[in-house]
């Protein structure tokens, strides 16, 4: 049997060698892919809930909840009376959120993420702000 | 005397090739540490840029609500100021009117304009343009 035949093959000692490190810095690698995926899909779930919210809060001061009369609404001007009576839920289900508030008392806490709109409300046309917030 | 043989256990041109793929995963995987060297970015970092400007809209539609921008003049402008710094007591933002010099915030701090509208009002009968902007 001639040397050359006992070493044929593309597998070599230092081929062996060299699989660890390789393994380990691929399977780093995919790690670190896959934690930025996750960091990537809680930053697009952030801004999807704030666009929610404003499109609420849209809606709301420009014609959801705003005072009418004479065939005229006022947009900016809220009718507060306007915001229950399932207002809020009905908006929560077009807007596909787990959880939504209007109202013009900034809530306590609960919620992901709160946002307001500048508004007058009542005979007095009092300065206010009305808040969305929701989850 | 032959041609030199490489060592015995050992094939070249495999093991050139085992070099070049270690240095290409080698130099991937320090790229992949580039995120981590960078500043870590804000989780709050929204686009918001159509909110600030509907912030703004709001701001300008209360004092037109409030009939605060009607019959306009040099003697009016406090009444404006003090309709602007009650809309900055409930947001802490400051409001400033240019074209008519008017503001909440007259305490000479730098601050950082978030939004700006261009609007038109009567000035003591004249049209004037009024660049209303809301900062922090």
């Amino acid at each position: 049997m001639t040397r050359t035949s006992r070493h044929e093959g593309f597998v070599s000692f230092d081929a062996l060698f060299s699989l660890v490190p390789i393994t380990i810095m691929l399977s780093y690698s995919m790690q670190l892919a896959g934690l930025e995926t996750g960091y990537a899909a809680e930053r697009l779930a952030g801004q999807q809930l704030f666009d929610k919210l404003v499109s609420a809060a849209d809606y709301t001061v420009d014609s959801g909840a705003v005072v009418r009369g004479g065939g005229v609404r006022y947009p900016g001007w809220i009718e507060p009376g306007l915001l229950g009576g399932g207002y809020t839920e009905k908006l929560e289900g077009m807007e596909g959120l787990s959880s939504l508030y209007i109202g013009m008392v900034e809530p306590e806490g609960g919620y992901r993420m709160c946002i307001y709109r500048f508004v007058v409300y009542g005979a007095e046309k009092a300065a206010g702000r009305l808040f969305v917030c929701g989850s | 005397m032959g041609p030199r043989r490489p060592p015995a256990g050992f094939s070249s041109a495999g093991a050139e090739h085992m070099q070049t793929i270690e240095a290409m995963l080698s130099l991937l995987f320090f790229l992949s540490l580039s995120p981590m060297l960078l500043p870590p970015e804000d989780p709050a970092n929204l686009d918001d840029s159509l909110y600030r400007l509907q912030l703004a809209g709001d701001a300008w539609r209360v004092l037109h609500l409030r009939g605060c921008l009607r019959d306009l003049d040099d003697q009016s402008r406090g009444t404006l100021e003090a309709e602007l710094g009650a809309l900055g007591g409930l947001s802490g933002l400051c409001f400033f009117m240019e074209g008519i010099d008017t503001t909440n915030c007259r305490s000479g701090e730098t601050r950082s304009i978030t939004s700006s509208l261009r609007k038109t009002a009567i000035y003591d009968g004249r049209l004037r343009t009024i660049a209303f902007s809301v900062g922090k």
